[in-house]
């Protein structure tokens, strides 16, 4: 199949997507979440699941997800890494992160 | 797509129509634009084998194929650990077992030729292959030539730049040098892979000597006038070990006679621009970089010897379906780090599943995390997050661990703890 053909077919998709439901139809199966939590899962292993002494962090109710994240980021709780990188990302992009993550 | 024809919409409006029915019957639109295609991806480090991961992780149907001319990896990441003779290398190992039982095929080759208008690569085994979209993370070369003796000393002076032999030449030369003696390192011209890789290395050199020759001492003989993670080495190293001439480490900076123009291995020194010379029992010399030779004869390499790419994807600037990760392509301000090369990986692997599903791909999100061992239970970090704006990558936010503050013992430690939770973590992810 060529790259062309491909990209036709996911054309099709994506209007079969908006005729049908009104929207952009998501069909490979990677999105911003999965992408944002990748970051995540580089040190804390696959699915966010852990890889000793990296905690994990799949599973967790999305709230507390968020509420951990920002206090790494005010430093309101101590880190010796995290703090650095919750400061990057905005409440959006860490709910994004989370509701993904929260699903592993 | 912008070339489409209007014969050709109107031809997808007709699919649209009949595939309608179908989803009447139950089945899900999403299969209709899984991502297919062939990939192949060149070099089975810390890019390589991330992208093939994660190209099969996100296009389970795509065919994905990873040619690595080694049959086990030997990281660069604690490649330093088993220089100070805490680890062995087979602890630093890994096989690409766990890749294939994932369904990505593995072929132990090396690519001779990389044909990057025709998407085709040649390999030793006399092989050819093409693909849909070729990913290559050839890492980095020598620039030889730059210092005088720079070709002829890997044996005399190991670089152990590239993890295996060479981590062992210069481990053993370490291993047999008398107590007293001298290891002069030699760090390279920016940029290169792994910035604050010389300066862990000194560190963990030093730990052995505490533990083993404790009158031998290490003079890092710099050609820059600053390095990565300085503030915090330099405090450490004041901390553990003594930081100063006649002391366990000295450094000189790239100011203090210029840069190092010469090496000779029969006298066993190292000159520097102003005639400055110093002596070694042991050298270890790291030559000045460039993106590996495969890219730069494949034309894809800038006039600075590295390869421009779209930092949202890493499709090379000039030729189209080829992408460039990791040390060999310019994706500054990130560092030419293990970490960032994965993390770049995940990004041209999100691009590439994307664009064979017909999608446009995610807004791309970078990290950097990146720790150093000044001993195995000291540890310091660097770390960032970056964004894609303004058609480059920028730092969002990111810093080094704060200088050594005495009653932090604790800080420094969690953080060597840490470091090798990162290892094994990240080294899941690339061949679990």
């Amino acid at each position: 199949m060529t790259l062309k053909r491909v990209a036709h077919t996911g054309l099709a998709a994506g209007l079969l997507g908006i005729l049908l439901f009104g929207g952009v139809a998501s069909a490979a199966d990677v999105s911003r979440s999965a992408l944002l939590a990748a970051q995540c899962e580089a040190c804390h292993g696959m699915g966010g699941k852990g890889a000793a002494p990296m905690p994990a962090i799949s599973g967790m109710e999305i709230a507390d997800m968020v509420d951990i994240m920002k206090a790494f980021a005010s430093k309101e709780e101590v880190s010796t890494m995290m703090y650095r990188h919750a400061q990057g990302y905005t409440d959006e992009e860490l709910k994004m992160m989370a509701e993904y993550l929260k699903g592993k | 797509m912008q070339d489409m024809k209007r014969r050709d919409f109107m031809r997808l409006l007709g699919a649209t129509g009949a595939v309608s029915g179908l989803t009447v019957m139950g089945i899900p639109t999403s299969v209709l634009a899984k991502a297919s295609g062939k990939v192949i991806v060149v070099g089975g480090g810390f890019g390589g084998a991330t992208c093939a991961q994660y190209l099969k992780r996100w296009g389970p149907d795509l065919d994905v194929t990873l040619i690595e001319k080694d049959a086990k990896y030997v990281t660069c990441p604690f490649s330093n650990i088993v220089i100070g003779g805490e680890m062995s290398l087979d602890q630093i190992t890994h096989s690409y077992d766990g890749m294939k039982a994932r369904g990505i095929k593995v072929i132990t080759d090396e690519v001779t030729g990389v044909d990057a208008g025709a998407k085709k690569v040649s390999l030793k085994g006399g092989q050819t292959m093409s693909a849909d979209a070729l990913v290559l993370s050839p890492g980095i070369s020598f620039r030889y030539g730059t210092v005088e003796n720079d070709d002829k000393v890997a044996e005399s002076m190991p670089h152990a730049w590239k993890a295996g032999p060479q981590t062992m030449m210069l481990r053993k030369q370490i291993e047999s040098m008398k107590d007293g003696g001298v290891v002069l390192i030699v760090p390279p011209k920016n940029p290169f892979r792994c910035p604050p890789g010389p300066y862990e290395r000194a560190s963990l050199i030093a730990s052995y000597f505490t533990k083993n020759k404790p009158k031998s001492r290490i003079i890092i003989v710099d050609s820059k006038p600053k390095h990565s993670k300085q503030g915090a080495f330099h405090a450490a190293w004041k901390h553990v070990y003594g930081l100063g001439e006649g002391k366990m480490i000295q450094w000189v900076s790239g100011d203090d006679g210029g840069p190092v123009i010469k090496i000779d291995p029969s006298t066993m020194t190292v000159e520097k621009e102003f005639g400055d010379k110093y002596q070694g029992d042991v050298i270890n010399f790291i030559p000045n970089q460039k993106a590996n030779v495969l890219v730069e004869k494949a034309g894809l390499t800038n006039k600075d010897g590295w390869c421009d790419v779209h930092q949202n994807t890493f499709e090379s600037k000039v030729a189209k379906g080829v992408y460039v990760l990791g040390d060999a392509s310019v994706a500054t301000p990130m560092p030419k780090s293990g970490h960032a090369a994965t993390s770049q990986a995940k990004n041209c692997a999100a691009a590439i599943v994307s664009m064979m599903a017909g999608q446009s791909a995610p807004t791309p999100t970078y990290a950097n995390t990146c720790y150093s061992l000044v001993s195995p239970d000291f540890g310091i970090s660097v770390a960032a997050v970056y964004a894609f704006k303004d058609g480059g990558i920028k730092k969002v936010v990111g810093g080094v661990t704060p200088p050594h503050p005495k009653e932090k013992d604790r800080f420094y430690k969690n953080e060597a703890k840490y470091a090798k939770g990162w290892y094994k973590s990240i080294t899941m992810e690339m061949f679990g």
